[in-house]
């Protein structure tokens, strides 16, 4: 196995990594500053980005080459439930409607995902973690500074917590023994799109966007 | 002219395609007034707006023609393929005439589309899985628009711009007749009416399509 596809991939996409763990969006909900009418844009969009994102994990594991790399993968589908349930109960509490036309950039990114199942199952992998680590990334640099200060708490403590953590591990060494020679160039494409939709879409709950 | 294989026709006492169109059609005004299209018909398309339109463009068609190959493996019936499969030869006409362009005009297609190019076929891609008859609602809405887009500024367009090769193929008999069948095939696909699915494909087909022009004519960068 080589030293690491997976950090590979990250090392190639170092400049965006800083954009994603500082983007004023997860600054905000970090320290509790974050307008409430964006909080409620990013529930809407992120519950509607879950129910997507779990319909390409599912199609992941019909794809896995091994029961081991089965294991691994299906291990994500737990969660989301738990995520969609949290979405769900706040979601009620704020009245949104979270059946609402989702923005352009969560249906493209969502879709991006989707679409790369076409491109075989290293590019698969590759999108999942990309997605993965900048998530568990941004929301554990502002960990720390969140606790018992933001009133987005339980959304920060379910991205960057030891479970979500070492998850995002396991898929990183599923990525290196799936491609133990480095990443391909398809692969390095798709992880540095997978990153750089990731910073449209907080932009995008931040501020707003229209079709 | 293209020869479509010989089906008898069989009427549909309601038209799924016409019900997702007119559901659509507030959308319709947007297209036939896109600032990009009446830029490319009077001329006044910048280069750098015109670069951006041969490369999220060719980006766009590269991943078009899997969509339709991606179609014609889940077609019902082999009439309904052949008339998908139709769209191949135009789709690769449109690429080599991109790429022709390309050369001519000194543009990098390596560059990378936008955000918007690669979500709109992202998002076409993605209705594979949710079966054929949205898919084809999602076929047949991005060709419509560019039809319809194209046509409105046919009439207008002077063929001595740089543009008009596009602008001919897009808005030319056969192809018409290319949309007309695929509108017969949405029909045949949903005898009762579009379903919800179909409508919401449609319409976001449409929705991306303006994005994509405003995307191309305005920048669009990550």
């Amino acid at each position: 196995m080589s030293a690491g596809t997976a950090r590979a991939l990250l090392a190639r996409s170092a400049p965006l990594w800083h954009r994603l763990t500082t983007h004023p969006f997860i600054a905000a909900a970090g320290d509790g500053t974050l307008d409430p009418a964006a909080f409620d844009r990013w529930l809407v969009e992120d519950y509607a980005f879950v129910i997507g994102f779990r319909r390409f994990l599912a199609a992941l594991v019909t794809l896995a080459q091994d029961p081991r790399a089965a294991d691994v993968l299906a291990a994500g589908l737990a969660p989301l439930q738990t995520e969609l349930d949290l979405f769900r109960r706040q979601a009620a509490s704020r009245r949104l409607d979270l059946s609402a036309e989702p923005q352009p950039t969560t249906l493209g990114y969502m879709s991006y995902l989707h679409a790369c199942l076409a491109d075989g199952y290293p590019v698969a992998v590759t999108v999942l973690y990309g997605a993965e680590k900048a998530y568990y990334d941004a929301w554990a640099a502002v960990r720390a500074s969140a606790r018992g200060r933001s009133p987005y708490w339980s959304f920060i403590d379910n991205w960057s917590s030891d479970a979500f953590a070492g998850w995002v591990a396991a898929v990183a060494r599923l990525l290196d023994a799936t491609v133990p020679g480095g990443p391909t160039e398809s692969m390095c494409r798709a992880f540095d799109r997978v990153v750089r939709f990731e910073l449209r879409f907080w932009d995008a709950v931040h501020h707003g966007e229209a079709w | 002219m293209v020869m479509l294989p010989f089906k008898p026709a069989q009427e549909c006492p309601v038209s799924a395609a016409r019900l997702m169109l007119a559901h659509s059609s507030p959308l319709w005004p947007r297209i036939l007034r896109h600032p990009f299209v009446h830029a490319v018909a009077d001329g006044s398309l910048d280069h750098d707006a015109f670069a951006r339109w041969v490369v999220a463009d060719h980006s766009f068609n590269v991943e078009y023609r899997r969509f339709i190959a991606g179609l014609i493996t889940i077609a019902p019936t082999s009439w309904d393929a052949e008339v998908i499969a139709e769209g191949l030869p135009t789709n690769k006409a449109d690429i080599e005439l991109l790429r022709q362009v390309a050369v001519e005009y000194e543009i990098d297609l390596d560059v990378d589309p936008g955000p918007t190019a690669v979500g709109f076929s992202a998002y076409l891609h993605s209705l594979l899985q949710r079966g054929y008859e949205v898919a084809l609602a999602a076929l047949y809405s991005a060709e419509i628009v560019y039809y319809d887009g194209w046509k409105s500024v046919r009439g207008r367009t002077s063929s001595t711009t740089p543009y008009w090769p596009f602008v001919q193929a897009w808005s030319s008999q056969v192809f018409a007749d290319w949309i007309e069948a695929l509108s017969k095939l949405v029909d045949a696909a949903a005898p009762d009416g579009p379903t919800a699915p179909m409508y919401i494909a449609f319409d976001r087909t449409v929705r991306f399509e303006l994005l994509f022009w405003t995307g191309i004519y305005a920048g669009d960068t990550w």
